[in-house]
């Protein structure tokens, strides 16, 4: 297997789009774990708004 | 159909959901054609070898760091003008996706002129004016991340962006004059290959590639922006209730 | 019209007073300007041709990070006292107000620094008609740093994070002035002609004037409503 090796200019090759790949993931992940929390305050203040609407 | 019916935040939420799925199987579906045609279609360069394929990547990410940064300031004119919440937050979803893709392309770049200059960075007026656009949405995200309250956020990041985007011609004429000047150290970076059909096509299969994932991608960060602004209000406790968060 | 005209001349007359006030903070910028001159000879070692050749640049980059250092004052001390809110408030054009600022600025600020390339021309061998150019290229470029940082400073008003924020939101966009100012001065150090590069400085100085007290102005309602 030499294609992968790109005739000498692998690393170059390799590394442009495996940046671009581990930037695919890194902001991916970033956002799910950006949603989880928005999602995880959202329902957290909803339950607390409950509480208060059940005590007035 | 009623197109502003989705300019507010409780009815763009659920329809920002169900769109980014597609627009994410689009782009994978994409990007498989283009490194197919790139990689095992395009035939190899005769000056360049194998390191222009890196172009397919650098080309499209770089064009995009423009793009979004005019969308951006679109949004941010139209929040500016019409006061529209959800401009404002579009605005600033788009701004970390272009960060990033101005950062690949910077990246991409770096590598593709190693082989080809025999430098890892070259002062070109292209990767300079690149380099700069890099600082101005960093600027951005800066600004509006450092104000607490959301409204003088979105306000004050909008007349950022549109300075910037004035600022964007001049800044790329005077870089390219002083590249220009300097000739001594520079390499023209017209260098690229005469395109092959081939060639071509995997560019512009990328280039949608990378437009369709930038849609999915900042559709789940406005997503993300309106839940944690709007997580007061009652569309958000109905919505949950029906477990479409 | 003479409405905008008298309280330009008001808010230029009172920066002016206050600066001639605050003088320290003036000597500081002055002094910050010669002692990061200075810390490029060390770095880069005395070498004289190494020195001449990068002079212009030198000067125009601390120059900018000198003027940088006074943005802040432009409105922070108005803001804290209030002054800022009454200006607001007062129905007088603030985009007039916010002119005769930048226009005290300008002088308190760019004038003496402009005065004071001589001295780094000397400590870097520059030629006479470079220093010359020197001074004309720091006097028409820094009104427009002045109009680029009341725009910074506008924005970032109040703001954590202060001096670096505000120059990350600046520094950009005053890339085309460090061009062209660097320019001009080169030319003038090589015998070739400069008027190019002044002229460019010169319609970016006009654009400048009109543009920038309008979007600082605007600036200003963003951060105070």
């Amino acid at each position: 297997m030499v294609w992968w090796k790109f005739n000498g200019y692998g690393f170059f090759v390799w590394g442009s789009y495996l940046t671009a790949l581990a930037v695919v993931i890194i902001e991916n992940a970033m956002l799910a774990a950006r949603h989880r929390r928005a999602r995880a305050d959202a329902t957290e203040r909803e339950a607390f708004d409950d509480d208060a609407g059940r005590a007035a | 159909m009623n197109l502003f019916k989705y300019a507010s935040p409780a009815s763009f939420y659920p329809l920002a959901g169900r769109l980014r799925p597609w627009f994410l199987a689009i782009s994978a579906i994409l990007v498989a054609i283009a490194l197919y045609e790139g990689f095992v279609v395009a035939p190899t360069d005769a000056q360049q070898g194998e390191s222009y394929r890196i172009l397919f990547i650098h080309v499209a990410t770089a064009s995009l760091s423009m793009f979004l940064y005019l969308i951006m300031a679109g949004y941010c004119a139209f929040g500016l003008v019409f006061n529209t919440r959800l401009s404002a937050m579009m605005a600033q979803a788009i701004a970390p996706t272009g960060a990033w893709f101005t950062f690949i392309a910077l990246v991409s770049g770096s590598l593709w002129g190693r082989p080809t200059w025999g430098t890892y960075w070259v002062w070109d007026a292209r990767i300079t004016s690149e380099l700069i656009l890099l600082f101005l949405y960093l600027g951005y995200i800066a600004l509006t991340q450092a104000i607490d309250d959301p409204r003088r956020a979105d306000r004050a990041g909008a007349l950022l962006a549109l300075v910037g985007v004035i600022n964007i011609p001049i800044i790329y004429f005077s870089v390219r004059w002083w590249n220009t000047l300097h000739q001594g150290a520079s390499i023209t970076v017209t260098g690229a290959p005469k395109m092959a059909q081939a060639m071509l096509m995997a560019l512009l299969f990328m280039t949608t590639a990378c437009w369709t994932y930038a849609f999915a991608v900042i559709l789940k960060r406005v997503r993300c922006i309106i839940l944690e602004r709007e997580r007061d209000s009652a569309w958000v406790a109905e919505l949950n209730r029906q477990g479409g968060l | 019209m003479s409405d905008a005209w008298s309280a330009l001349a008001w808010s230029f007359n009172r920066d002016l007073k206050l600066a001639a006030r605050g003088k320290a903070d003036l000597a500081l910028v002055l002094i910050f300007f010669l002692l990061v001159t200075s810390l490029f000879p060390l770095g880069v070692g005395p070498e004289p041709n190494t020195l001449r050749a990068i002079a212009p640049g030198v000067v125009w980059v601390c120059a900018l990070l000198a003027a940088l250092m006074s943005f802040n004052r432009l409105f922070a001390a108005d803001y804290a006292d209030g002054t800022l809110e009454q200006m607001l408030v007062s129905g007088a054009p603030l985009a007039a107000l916010a002119a005769g600022k930048i226009a005290a600025h300008a002088m308190t600020v760019g004038v003496p620094l402009a005065l004071l390339t001589p001295l780094i021309g000397v400590q870097f061998g520059m030629s006479a008609s470079a220093i010359g150019v020197a001074i004309i290229s720091v006097l028409m470029g820094t009104p427009i740093l002045s109009g680029l940082g009341a725009i910074g400073a506008a924005l970032t008003l109040g703001l954590r994070g202060g001096g670096a924020l505000l120059a990350l939101l600046v520094l950009p966009l005053t890339v085309p002035v460090l061009i062209f100012g660097a320019g001009a001065i080169e030319a003038a150090e090589t015998g070739m002609r400069f008027d190019a590069q002044l002229s460019i400085i010169g319609a970016g100085l006009i654009l400048s004037a009109m543009a920038c007290p309008f979007a600082a102005a605007a600036a200003l309602r963003i951060a105070l409503d």
